[in-house]
């Protein structure tokens, strides 16, 4: 029998808003441009359009209401994804966080995890789950640069924990690109774990830094210390 | 005439608006980073009535400006335009959100009655 995987309903979530992140920017400052514009056209044509065409007023009209439809439409898809982040918790240990991705982590029977010594109680932003949602994200990835061990370490300064996830594989083949989204060299995955672990580290004031050679990959996910962050729960 | 900080990193949406804004009387001042909107906040000659904030810029959060805002101009109003769900820290602080592809009289019209209301 299958063990339940604790991280899946809240890697779900994480995955359908990286999936549905360009509509969230891009889409609506594109859509919000067009509204805009139609709506400064009409004004200052006024009657002229109207009288050119009677067509030109009506359609420039409806455009201002398709603009308006799609943009509802897609506020009301991306509330109900929002609405599915199930934690209200703001900070969590990254002990637990470390523990929980590597237990929860589907990796071969021939890799293994090890942490570095020097790991200690530091609580940073964000709940347990996402946190770790987001390191099982770079633990599997480093797991699947055909490294039989991958090493975890943790870095405390003033403001935030860097937590490091260390590979012994051949590096990553184009580091410029392993942050775009559905970017893969693997067949059959996604190409989204480095973005999720991003925008975990986005959400919750941090950042994430990728670091490649030819002797393994390094990727360190940063984030605020609970008690050095008054803004958590930001958007991505 | 009410002077208004517009903080939008996309330069077509950000063109539009202000244009739009101009056309009802507002004094506008537009630009599209976090690090200039911090510096024209800072300049001495500001006075703004009220901050537009595009909630995602490319050089940081506009949410994160909302701080300064309040500390060199108390009375202002913020007013934060999201692509996304506004997070309840936001809500907070700002005085009011609006998703980007508001109507533009309904935003028009929600800022004058931010700026009709005291602070």
């Amino acid at each position: 029998m299958l063990r339940p995987d604790p991280l899946a309903a809240v890697e779900l979530v994480a995955i359908l808003e990286e999936a549905t992140s360009p509509l969230r920017h891009d889409v609506s400052n594109r859509l919000a441009s067009v509204g805009n514009m139609a709506y400064f056209i009409r004004r200052k044509l006024g009657q002229a359009a109207a009288d050119t065409d009677p067509r030109a007023a009506t359609f420039l009209e409806q455009i201002a209401g398709e603009v308006q439809l799609t943009d509802t439409a897609i506020q009301s898809w991306l509330s109900r994804i929002h609405a599915l982040r199930q934690s209200a918790s703001q900070s969590s240990a990254v002990a637990d966080c470390l523990r929980l991705a590597i237990e929860a982590a589907r990796l071969p029977a021939s890799a293994t995890v090890e942490i570095a010594p020097g790991t200690n109680g530091a609580r940073v932003a964000g709940d347990l789950e996402t946190v770790a949602v987001a390191l099982r994200c770079l633990i599997e990835n480093a797991a699947e640069a055909q490294s039989a061990r991958i090493t975890l370490s943790t870095r405390v300064s003033q403001t935030g924990c860097t937590i490091c996830v260390a590979d012994g594989g051949p590096g990553i083949a184009e580091p410029a690109r392993c942050l775009e989204r559905f970017y893969t060299t693997k067949p059959g995955h996604l190409g989204l774990g480095l973005c999720v672990a991003k925008s975990v580290a986005s959400r919750f004031g941090g950042s994430l830094a990728v670091q490649s050679s030819s002797t393994g990959a390094e990727v360190g996910l940063f984030l605020p210390l609970a008690a050095a962050t008054g803004r958590p729960g930001e958007p991505s | 005439m009410n002077r208004l900080l517009f903080v939008e990193d996309d330069e077509s949406n950000r063109v539009a608006l202000a244009a739009l804004l101009e056309d009802e009387g507002f004094k506008v001042d537009s630009t599209p980073s976090f690090e200039e909107a911090s510096r024209l906040l800072r300049a001495a000659s500001a006075s703004y009535d009220a901050v537009l904030l595009d909630q995602t810029l490319s050089d940081g959060w506009g949410t994160n400006l909302i701080p300064l805002v309040r500390s060199v101009l108390p009375k202002a109003k913020v007013l934060v335009l999201s692509g996304t769900v506004v997070s309840p820290t936001t809500l907070d602080e700002a005085d009011g959100a609006l998703p980007k592809g508001v109507y533009f009289p309904d935003l028009v019209a929600r800022l004058r009655r931010l700026l009709a209301e005291p602070r």
